[in-house]
């Protein structure tokens, strides 16, 4: 399990320091595949590098906590691990893919000297390297992609099948927490779908951690089992996939579903009016306050705290809080 | 006097990469025909996944791209050959364009507003100061932004939408009669595109003005347009009025499509078989989706689909609709 | 501001030292300081004459700040008008495109590929004594516009795909204005750094013609300087300020230039990072 706690990751820049998190608190569990979702500028990217333990200047840590507590197969003793250490076990219990990491392959290196290049030098000489590429191999044809990749160089290939060769490449040690970052963006929609459900069948088989971004709320649908929604570097509101669609109750969910089309319905669907804050000087209050239609003037003033309202489900609104009216888009007749 | 405005007629397009003793040939756009009627505007949408040809065929209409082989016709104008100096003028009167990329459309080191006067003078016409800034104002207006908040600002000072709604402005201050937009919503954000999707639906309704709206997300596609063409490499496989085609599709492809969007409110159930590598697809001697298709015969491998008109107003590039027999 | 490095200013400092002593000062020599004779010959340095006279009985002080004067002249004007001129075709050229392109693209690289040097030293030597600094100077144009053109015509190449250009087009902008209201803005940060580097070396350039006595002695440069102190034996006199105070002022304006022209390439790139 990832414990997250009080975390506020900050850039720092010319025009000053970009809040790009702020404050923010959840875990992630084993065997899940939780979704994070969120617009432009959320701060969900920088989140995912914070977890995956990538913090390099000019983003820092500025205060909180992230740790991951592994369980030992052999003996079952516990351990929890710093964020500072996390490097140590990337690409055994963490593994990441980036945004657009079809394009950050070595273009002069064939794919399966990229794979060799995951393993340190005393590794490839213990297990020897045709071992090596023959386990690849070997799991490769079970992802239903042909072996012969291995020897190719990245140009070679297609966009989506470069990706699934990634997502392929990092979950072969079968690490404990895998985090992509918006896998399929700039993938057709076939495609798309043919590594989404690749990876929800990795998941199965091996019972570990997802963690998928994506603005898409469509995909959160299809694939992910719990989700964190986030705006303006806060998380607003988690809860399981089901629960979100069925009854959002931040109201940024509520206008953000309500806006998408969807097909075989022509009802009339309406943006979000407004902008996100700028996160170098973020409002004091509620940073959705001036967009909602629920806002009073007192969320523009008080910050809104992340409460479990049901079980499993948190939300961070002052008007949802308990004791308050429960009003929702769908009961105002507000399209 | 030809009672169409726009006229795509057997438009096709082949790209030849490599060098003088090797060299491979791409048919980027395979003899696509379609036409949009004078009168009431409408919206058609052009359907496609990357490597389908819909950007190249958009950029032929706009003038950007000429075709290897057919003709395109805008209200009289043949866009598909050389023009005089009048005639650029008028079609650049008529026909529009909106990108993809917001902020790629408007040079970052000046404030957009130049763009919007620039138009205003040399497209439409504005004859003095005044006349511009009138109808600078009024695109704004239509566009829902005020002037106030456009003029004098730079591209990075926009959010996405916003900016795209500036796009839209400038395009429709020559009142033109043609707009052709590029994946239109694509670079901006869920809950801002709904505001630029319903903009063209009132653009259409309000100032009669066509689309060409190419995208490759079935939603929007859904939710905007009279009539969708949807496009496979090169080929136009169906094409009919948008909700018979997105409800009840005829082409193979199209069912795979509509299968593979990542629907909210049904959940997919199997895998599904992956694209063969895009350069061999091209090549294909018979029908192009012919690797991939569930319903394929060996006809389809060897002869080119025909096109069958169906009752229900749609063409479709498919021999399943004639029994697998050459017409 | 934390952006602009110390090169830069130590640059801009030493150049700006030149432009006083070059521009301002020789408008208040006493006398033509290229005259000959003109006050008592080899006198020391002195509260009259700041670096003394020499043989030819010139004050060396005013006599350099005209030879500043004239070498900025040629550098200034040549860079001025090579850079102009090399922009503009080089924008078109790559821009329209076609035959234009290859047409022009053809004499820019004619024209670099001729060695400027022989060709300077054979025009002076057939034009013999009547050589000036105006045809020095148009000689040096011709050779030097096509290195600013074909860096324009990349960067007018790279810039004609962008999706912006497209959109002025519909805007109705004609091909002209693209270039200049569009295009330009792009590339005057290397059209400056480009500006500085064609004075160095077109102020060398005719200082090595006249150092082998090829350039139009009668006027003051940096060049002609050296040349007159070594015909009259400065070295051997001793008279170390006649024949080095040209020599190090040519060495510091190039330091100060070289300085300016990479801290602001420096600067440029680091400001563009973040736009």
């Amino acid at each position: 399990m990832i414990r997250i706690k009080n975390v506020s990751l900050f850039y720092d820049t010319v025009q000053g320091t970009v809040k790009a998190v702020e404050d923010v608190s959840f875990e992630l569990y084993d065997g899940e595949i939780v979704g994070v979702a969120g617009e432009s500028g959320c701060g969900k990217s920088t989140l995912m590098k914070g977890i995956y333990g990538n913090i390099e200047r000019p983003m820092y840590l500025a205060h909180g906590s992230i740790e991951l507590e592994v369980e030992d197969e052999q003996d079952g003793r516990r351990e929890v691990i710093p964020n500072s250490e996390f490097h140590r076990y990337w690409w055994k219990h963490l593994s990441y893919i980036p945004q657009a990491s079809m394009s950050v392959m070595n273009p002069v290196v064939r794919i399966k000297d990229q794979f060799l290049d995951s393993y340190s030098l005393q590794e490839v000489r213990n297990y020897g390297k045709k071992v090596l590429i023959d386990a690849m191999a070997a799991y490769l044809q079970e992802l239903e992609l042909p072996a012969d990749v291995l020897n190719a160089y990245p140009h070679q290939l297609s966009g989506g099948m470069r990706q699934r060769v990634i997502v392929a490449l990092a979950t072969f040690v079968q690490p404990k927490f895998v985090i992509a970052d918006e896998p399929t963006t700039a993938l057709d929609v076939v495609v798309q779908r043919g590594i989404l459900t690749m990876l929800r069948s990795l998941q199965k088989k091996a019972g570990n951690t997802f963690v998928m971004v994506s603005h898409d709320m469509g995909v959160h649908y299809q694939i992910t089992d719990r989700m964190v929604i986030m705006y303006a570097g806060k998380v607003v509101e988690i809860a399981r996939t089901d629960v979100i669609f069925a009854r959002p109750l931040h109201p940024y969910t509520e206008m953000l579903i309500r806006s998408l089309p969807r097909l075989g319905d022509n009802a009339e669907r309406a943006g979000i009016t407004g902008r996100p804050p700028s996160l170098l000087n973020p409002p004091r209050g509620c940073r959705f306050a001036d967009r909602c239609y629920l806002a009073d003037a007192r969320c523009s003033q008080v910050q809104p705290e992340l409460l479990e309202l049901e079980p499993g489900h948190f939300v961070a609104c002052l008007k949802r809080e308990p004791g308050s009216a429960m009003i929702t888009l769908e009961e105002m007749g507000v399209a | 006097m030809s009672d169409k405005f726009l006229e795509i007629q057997a438009v096709t397009k082949i790209y030849r990469t490599g060098g003088l003793l090797a060299s491979t040939k791409l048919t980027a756009v395979d003899q696509v025909t379609l036409a949009l009627d004078k009168g009431k505007a409408q919206i058609l949408s052009i359907v496609g996944e990357s490597g389908s040809g819909k950007t190249t065929l958009a950029r032929m209409v706009l003038r950007l791209i000429l075709p290897t082989s057919g003709e395109i016709v805008v209200d009289g104008i043949r866009a598909s050959g050389t023009l005089t100096r009048a005639q650029v003028k008028e079609f650049r009167r008529k026909v529009q364009p909106i990108f993809q990329n917001p902020f790629e459309s408007f040079s970052a080191r000046k404030t957009v507003d130049t763009y919007l006067f620039e138009t205003a003078r040399n497209v439409w016409g504005a004859k003095n100061k005044q006349e511009a800034h009138a109808a600078v104002d009024q695109a704004l207006v239509n566009v829902g932004l005020s002037a106030e908040r456009v003029i004098g600002r730079y591209p990075n000072q926009f959010s996405g939408g916003e900016l795209q709604r500036v796009s839209v402005a400038r395009a429709i201050i020559p009142h033109p009669e043609l707009l052709v937009a590029d994946e239109p919503v694509s670079m901006i954000d869920a809950s801002l595109r709904m505001n630029v999707v319903n903009l063209f639906k009132k653009l259409r309704d309000e100032f009669n003005i066509n689309i060409l709206y190419i995208t490759h997300d079935l939603s929007t596609a859904y939710y905007v347009s009279d009539l969708i063409a949807i496009m496979y490499r090169g080929n136009i496989v169906e094409y009919g009025p948008a909700t018979t085609v997105l409800t009840q599709p005829a082409h193979p492809y199209t069912e795979l499509l509509l299968d593979s969007v990542a629907k909210i409110g049904e959940k997919w159930s199997e895998l599904v078989r992956m694209p063969d590598m895009e350069t061999k697809e091209y090549g294909y001697v018979g029908c192009k989706f012919a690797g991939r298709c569930p319903y394929v015969r060996d006809i389809c491998r060897q002869v080119k689909p025909p096109l069958v008109k169906t009752e229900d107003g749609r063409e479709v590039l498919c021999f399943k609709l004639t029994d697998y027999q050459v017409p | 501001m934390r952006l602009i490095k110390p090169r830069l200013v130590i640059g801009i400092i030493i150049v700006g030292i030149f432009l006083v002593m070059g521009l301002i000062m020789p408008l208040f020599a006493p006398e033509d300081p290229t005259a000959w004779n003109t006050y008592f010959r080899n006198m020391p340095p002195s509260g009259e004459h700041y670096m003394g006279t020499n043989n030819l009985g010139q004050d060396i002080f005013w006599l350099l700040t005209w030879s500043i004067r004239n070498s900025l002249w040629i550098g200034l004007s040549v860079a001025g008008l090579a850079t102009l001129i090399g922009v503009i075709v080089g924008l078109l050229s790559g821009f329209v495109g076609g035959f234009t392109d290859r047409f022009l693209t053809l004499v820019m690289d004619t024209v670099i590929a001729v060695p400027s040097l022989p060709i300077l030293i054979l025009m002076s030597s057939l034009l013999g004594g009547q050589t000036s600094l105006v045809i020095i100077a148009g000689v040096l144009v011709f050779f030097n516009w096509p290195w600013p053109g074909r860096q324009a015509r990349a960067m007018s190449l790279s810039l004609r795909e962008r999706e912006f250009i497209n959109v002025a087009q519909a805007s109705g902008e004609g091909t002209l204005k693209i270039v200049i209201v569009e295009i330009l803005p792009f590339v005057l940060g290397w059209a400056l750094a480009n500006f500085i580097n064609t004075i160095l070396v077109a102020i060398s350039a005719e200082s090595g013609l006249a150092i082998i006595g090829l350039s139009s002695l009668k006027d003051a440069t940096l060049g002609t300087m050296i040349y007159w102190a070594m015909q009259h034996q400065a070295l051997l006199l001793e008279k170390w300020l006649w024949i080095l105070s040209p020599i190090f002022s040519i060495m510091l304006l190039f330091i100060g230039l070289f300085l300016v022209s990479t801290g602001w390439s420096d600067y440029f790139a680091t400001r563009r990072g973040r736009q």
